[in-house]
């Protein structure tokens, strides 16, 4: 059985390489049980969101709070994924959300 | 840029656009900057960067926001400048921020390894409206400060430059598990700026977060749980 703290790190790896069968089982099998753990994966997820907003001119001057629609939509709904794809792992909902530019199209 | 707006032959459109850029310069700045950690390195990219959209205003053709547009051309600089010059990290400042990390990471678990009653992670509660909010912006940008630097340098390549793992291994010269636990310090860390400032009206909070732009992690660590 993880401990919390193991399973933090295994929720953070997921993020940057898959997981072998093994851990993701195991990693499963702790979050049903583990309301804390289950919240920090979804932190983790809305945090990688924040950060990705971020680079794309989210932040301080984001104008929410005049009705602007946000950058390229941004702001439209997208907490948890849909619940058909919560049982996966990792579910995080990591569609690109802006315009993508390569390298070659820009000035 | 001032060649552009100068132009004597420069349209009103061309002014309106050359206006626009320059109004998101104060933005570009702030994410450089948290990004180079020299003013005047971001300084010169900011410029550049300002410099190359005016230039080629023409490429733009409205396919996204003129932000996100702006904001890829300095994150592509960015990415350059990181490629030419990144220099590996020496393991001794590493072993120095891992040493500073050790005691706050313990004190979010119990001797069995789960969280301790006052760091388990709580929801965000709605947290679309939350990322909308410059008051939980304000406490991103500050936590990003207060990343020791390293720790906030392989985290930004990650989550701002998207460089992959081992990308950022190799440009860095740190094996995969230095990586793995960098980021994740990183991530336990600005985690919760969700919460903290969903809870920004109960003032408890709000003296969590002066706390933490005094530097002082620990607090914010014990009250957020």
């Amino acid at each position: 059985m993880l401990s919390c703290r193991e399973v933090t790190v295994l929720c953070s790896q997921s993020l940057d390489e898959p997981l072998g069968l093994a851990q993701r089982w195991r990693l499963r099998c702790h979050l049903m049980m583990c309301a804390g753990c289950t919240n920090f994966r979804h932190q983790l997820e809305l945090l990688r969101n924040a950060a990705h907003d971020y680079a794309h001119g989210a932040g301080t001057h984001f104008r929410a709070e005049r009705g602007d629609p946000g950058i390229d939509g941004a702001a439209v709904r997208r907490d948890r994924p849909a619940s058909g794809m919560r049982p996966h792992w990792p579910c995080i909902d990591l569609r690109p959300r802006y315009k993508v530019y390569s390298p070659s199209e820009l000035p | 840029m001032t060649a552009v707006t100068d132009r004597p032959a420069a349209s009103a459109d061309e002014n309106a656009f050359a206006a626009e850029i320059v109004a998101l310069r104060r933005d570009m700045l702030r994410f450089a900057k948290l990004q180079l950690r020299s003013a005047e390195a971001a300084e010169d990219m900011v410029q550049d960067a300002i410099a190359a959209a005016l230039r080629g205003a023409r490429s733009f053709a409205g396919r996204s926001s003129l932000k996100t547009w702006v904001f890829a051309i300095l994150r592509n600089r960015i990415v350059d400048h990181i490629r030419q010059e990144a220099k590996v990290i020496p393991l001794s400042t590493l072993e120095q921020e891992e040493v500073e990390w050790e005691d706050r990471v313990d004190a979010l678990f119990d001797a069995n390894g789960a969280w301790s009653e006052a760091a388990r992670p709580a929801a965000w509660p709605r947290p679309e409206e939350r990322l909308q909010q410059q008051q939980f912006w304000r406490v991103f940008e500050a936590r990003l400060e207060h990343l020791p630097a390293n720790t906030a340098r392989v985290f930004m390549m990650r989550e701002f430059l998207g460089f992959d793992a081992q990308e950022i291994c190799d440009r860095l010269g740190i094996t995969s598990g230095n990586f793995h636990v960098i980021v994740h310090r990183a991530r336990l860390r600005l985690r919760d700026c969700g919460c903290a400032t969903a809870w920004n009206s109960t003032g408890v909070v709000r003296e969590a977060c002066h706390a933490e732009l005094q530097g002082s992690h620990r607090t914010v660590l014990a009250i957020a749980g």
